[in-house]
């Protein structure tokens, strides 16, 4: 719903694994219709060291990166409000 | 215990050595751990090199007794046993094979006898014993479905209705409750292959998941309420009651005689005492460490599972929950079943059983994360003994602990410095007793710095750079498919 109001939403799936059907058949199970970035490597995991951000290391996180290029938001729980919230607040910097 | 970081700051400048958070004179059985003091006046001293184990090692007091390991050929290629419940000597899971049943009659030697899917579901998400036979399940998205379990090799759906939003399941005297995300619905089941809708009510918000009866009440797992009373006394007019909001959202509530244990997604479990039980108050709490899931009580024993691992603890007190013992899990722990002294944990692809030693003490060392990271840390013993750290050795890094001694529920910060990738730590934790950690540097970027630019292709094969998105929000949703 935020799509058209300029938000880019990108899923990262864990890069251990190595077998792309698999992803891919996960991707199409959960009929995700954003971009599905393959952190085969690692990298992106190494930039953004989610075991570090959170204890519990638990999936799924979510970096929020504002317009000004600086992190906005980071959760690794979904709290639909304070999520809403902080993108609303990018969107209106936008 | 509130007043008690305070006391142990300012007698840390002065016997730096002895003083642990929740130390000798701040309630040894405290069951609520302190955070470590991070203060710049912190005195640690470093851990003695070498890394030799401690011989012989306490009783670990869980310990594998068996497990069964669900294959993709078995199941599907993605498998979460988010629900279990014992059903004689079978244990049910559900999840992303549908309804799965185990034999657990051997506890060493547990297998996968028989799943159950009905027309278009293939996932469940929540289980419900109804009698000796029938067994009812539900789906977010399809709805709820009862299965007979004459043969539990094979699962047999013999009645389902569709609505989106159905999930918790509790069984109220020949009711089924059902959650409706902002409700309820009653069935009675009195005729297991078809029940019929007798009656129903608002006034929850997001719930996930209910009680086992307490009387003729039971207990929303709410994420936005609380926990949140419902009076089923008259199954044609359930009455939703007064929400007890716990600071956060409860992903579910265990029922054992007039306690409630209400899993908490931030911060442990809260027990409360429903002898009022249109009332509830909170007694007590435990920390976990991680977002607990779900809990289990058995014989005075309340089993929790928090993503990350199982931990016991006796509450034969409810409101002194003690430390029996934690074990960190393989995979993703979300699920818990408990018959005496074994814990059946969901553990995403994996049902392990975990026995209880009751007797058995031992400490368990419990770090924020997977790796060490160079600068302050906090470890947290979240076992039932007291936790000794030994010694540390690793190249061109130290390691420097506030306290060795660690009492059940306490914590001590360790420093590590150097420019090494590498350390072990040496405890008395059975479940180590060595730990090898990787060393990282200083952490996530913080709200506010700049985000890491980088480059990924998407599964079609197109790049996206996050620097191109400059000027519009973007955002990153990071996940795993195991």
């Amino acid at each position: 719903m935020y799509a058209d109001d300029g938000l880019v939403v990108w899923a990262i799936a864990d890069q251990e694994h190595d077998d792309g059907a698999q992803l891919r058949t996960f991707v199409e199970y959960l009929g995700l219709e954003m971009p599905v970035l393959w952190d085969q490597g690692g990298a992106v995991h190494s930039l953004y060291p989610i075991e570090q951000a959170f204890p519990s290391a638990a999936y799924p996180q979510q970096w929020l990166v504002g317009t000004d290029g600086n992190i906005a938001y980071v959760a690794n729980e979904l709290d639909h409000d304070a999520l809403t919230a902080a993108i609303d607040r990018e969107l209106a910097v936008e | 215990m509130l007043a008690k970081p305070h006391l142990c700051r300012t007698v840390l400048v002065m016997f730096a050595a002895a003083c642990t958070t929740g130390g000798a004179d701040a309630d040894p059985d405290s069951a609520d751990p302190v955070p470590a003091d991070t203060g710049d006046d912190l005195q640690l001293k470093p851990l003695p090199e070498g890394c030799e184990p401690l011989d012989p090692l306490p009783a670990d007091p869980l310990t594998l007794a068996g497990e069964a390991r669900t294959t993709q050929d078995q199941v599907g290629y993605l498998i979460e046993l988010v629900d279990a419940e014992r059903f004689g000597d079978l244990v049910l899971g559900v999840g992303q094979g549908g309804l799965l049943v185990y034999d657990v009659s051997d506890p060493a030697a547990p297998f996968l006898l028989g799943k159950g899917r009905g027309p278009g579901q293939d996932r469940f998400h929540r289980v419900e014993v109804l009698d000796d036979r029938y067994v009812a399940v539900s789906n977010r998205e399809f709805g709820v479905a009862v299965f007979d379990l004459a043969d539990p090799s094979r699962p047999t759906q013999v009645w389902s209705e569709a609505h989106q939003g159905w999930e918790g399941l509790a069984l109220v005297d020949g009711h089924l409750v059902v959650t409706t995300h902002d409700g309820v619905v009653v069935f009675d089941v009195s005729d297991p292959t078809s029940p019929e809708s007798v009656g129903e009510a608002t006034g929850l918000s997001a719930a996930w998941e209910l009680s086992a009866p307490i009387g003729s009440w039971v207990y929303a797992a709410d994420n936005e309420l609380g926990v949140v009373p419902v009076d089923v006394s008259d199954p044609t007019a359930p009455v939703v009651g007064v929400p007890l909001a716990l600071g956060g959202g409860v992903l579910h509530v265990e029922a054992d005689g007039d306690t409630l244990y209400a899993s908490l997604g931030g911060s442990g479990v809260a027990i409360l005492d429903a002898a009022a039980p249109g009332a509830p108050v909170e007694i007590g709490r435990v920390s976990t460490g991680g977002a607990a899931v779900m809990s289990a009580v058995a014989d005075d024993i309340l089993f929790v599972v928090d993503h990350e691992a199982l931990s016991a603890w006796n509450v034969a007190d409810p409101a002194d929950p003690r430390p029996l013992g934690r074990q960190q899990t393989e995979q993703f722990a979300l699920a818990v079943a408990a018959t005496g002294d074994i814990a059946w944990v969901g553990d995403w692809a994996l049902l392990g059983g975990w026995r209880l030693d009751r007797e058995a003490s031992a400490g368990s060392l419990d770090l924020p994360g997977q790796d060490l990271t160079l600068g302050l840390t906090t470890v947290t013993n979240r076992g039932g003994g007291t936790l000794q750290l030994f010694g540390a050795s690793g190249d061109n890094i130290t390691v420097e602990a506030g306290s060795t001694l660690i009492p059940p529920g306490g914590a001590t910060s360790l420093r590590v410095l150097g420019t090494g990738s590498t350390v072990c730590i040496s405890t008395n934790d059975p479940d180590g007793p060595v730990f090898e950690f990787a060393v990282t540097d200083a952490g996530a970027p913080p709200v506010g710095t700049p985000a890491p630019d980088f480059s990924l292709l998407d599964l079609d094969g197109a790049e996206h750079r996050l620097s191109e998105q400059l000027g519009h929000p973007v955002l990153l949703v990071y996940f795993a498919t195991w």
